[in-house]
């Protein structure tokens, strides 16, 4: 039976870490079902700040990132077939809710992420996606990569 | 008493002292303005006016639409804080006949500039009461601080109000809780500031709901300062706290009080610690402080 594994990427370095180690996994490759997925998340007003322009290319910028991501995993043996690309637009109030709710959608097995280094204080005030993946989803294993 | 009759507050500054702000139908005649008292300061903040409703002859407080923006550190931590009318128009409309939260009606003027007239809370804020006590502590302990837990409960059930329906008060600090002359309650007010939150949108909120919660239970907040330059009270504590014993984004609070009054029960010590640099698991959602503070009242004090 083919497991179903959600990678949730973004732009960010823990997330190319991620990739990487995906790419290296012992797993059966022809038996695995990749759902590459990024969630937007509602605009900040300082992202608003960055201009229309940047928010205009945000979707194009991204679906090149994830078409390479994708071309990265092909290379390591997974079927291109076997792998999705999805952009959600829907505007979760954080990244962690769009997460959880789309790997609910999707019955997902597998939850793996990118996390980079953050001190208590930014754990505090700006809060673990990866935390609250592990609080949230009931069978489902979370697979979290921390960068260096 | 005769000034101008403003219908665009933009240029809030040059607003004075008999000036008549009209808003529709409404008039409003300036009396003064409101003053920041925090940190020693006295100053006037010229967005914040006194008035008299000139319909009904009420005083009222008039919040001028001030979009002031700027960056602040919390533990090393950069956060974008700014003041948000909108989401003060909507709270308060909210929150209409609740008695737990400051109460008030949104104009427009002219100009489209939001501005909120809003009903004087009688009382005094929490500061200011915690610092009229003059009961030792331990008396302040056993026969006071029962009943100001039960009335934070609630008026962190009212927070928890808010956030379920989406919106932070965005300034949790002990002199934005009033204590009700006429009935007693906690009441919440100004809630015009926000802040980005990234992952966690409540986080500051809680952390100003710890902050609540220490300087109430402590009476006081006790500070490295205090503690290295008070030996007749602290003794030789200076030798005995670590930096895990103090608050996750301040530094020199300290949050394990137990350092201080060994004798303070645990149940409710460790609802402070979740609030220290020591702690591994941090409160998320208000739910969570309320549940513990609630069980924390029944069986320690038999609330």
């Amino acid at each position: 039976m083919a497991t179903s594994i959600l990678v949730a990427f973004s732009e960010s370095v823990s997330s190319r870490a991620m990739l990487d180690f995906l790419a290296t996994m012992p797993l059966c490759r022809e038996d695995c079902l990749v759902t590459l997925l990024h969630i937007f998340k509602k605009p900040s007003a300082s992202e608003e700040l960055m201009g229309k322009k940047f928010t205009e290319e945000q979707p194009t910028r991204l679906t090149a990132a994830l078409q390479k991501a994708k071309d990265k995993l092909v290379e390591s043996g997974f079927r291109p077939d076997h792998i999705q690309i999805e952009l959600v637009s829907d505007p979760y109030p954080t990244v962690a809710d769009g997460i959880i709710d789309q790997c609910k959608k999707r019955g997902c097995q597998m939850v793996m992420m990118g996390r980079k280094k953050m001190s208590k204080a930014e754990e505090f005030v700006m809060g673990d996606v990866s935390v609250k993946l592990v609080r949230a989803l009931e069978g489902v294993a979370v697979l979290v990569v921390k960068s260096k | 008493m005769s000034g101008r009759r403003v219908t665009d507050t933009s240029e809030f500054f040059s607003i004075d002292f008999g000036d008549i702000i009209q808003l529709g139908q409404k008039q409003f005649q300036i009396t003064g303005h409101e003053r920041e008292r925090r940190f020693g300061l006295d100053e006037p903040k010229f967005w914040v006016k006194t008035a008299v409703d000139l319909d009904t002859g009420e005083k009222k407080i008039l919040k001028l639409s001030f979009l002031e923006s700027f960056e602040t550190t919390l533990g090393g931590v950069k956060i974008r804080c700014f003041r948000n009318p909108q989401k003060e128009r909507d709270i308060l409309e909210l929150v209409k006949d609740h008695p737990l939260f400051m109460q008030g009606t949104s104009y427009e003027d002219e100009k489209g500039n939001i501005v909120r007239v809003l009903d004087i809370v009688r009382g005094i804020n929490l500061f200011v009461h915690l610092d009229s006590i003059v009961a030792d502590y331990e008396t302040y302990f056993r026969t006071l601080l029962p009943g100001m837990l039960g009335k934070l409960l609630k008026a962190f059930e009212a927070i928890r109000f808010l956030h379920t329906h989406g919106f932070k008060h965005g300034d949790i600090r002990n002199d934005h809780l009033m204590m009700e002359k006429e009935t007693g309650n906690f009441v919440w007010i100004d809630f015009d500031y926000d802040y980005e939150s990234g992952e966690n949108p409540f986080g500051l909120d809680i952390f100003g709901l710890g902050n609540i919660l220490l300087y109430t239970v402590g009476r006081g907040f006790h500070t490295i300062y205090r503690i290295a330059n008070d030996p007749v009270f602290y003794g030789k504590l200076i030798d005995r706290i670590q930096p895990s014993d103090f608050s996750i984004l301040d530094k020199r609070r300290l949050v394990n009080l137990r350092k201080v009054y060994p004798w303070m029960p645990v149940m409710l010590n460790d609802i402070l610690l979740h609030f220290s640099r020591g702690a591994e698991v941090y409160y998320e959602f208000v739910d969570e402080i309320i549940e513990d503070l609630n069980r924390c009242l029944h069986s320690v004090f038999e609330f």
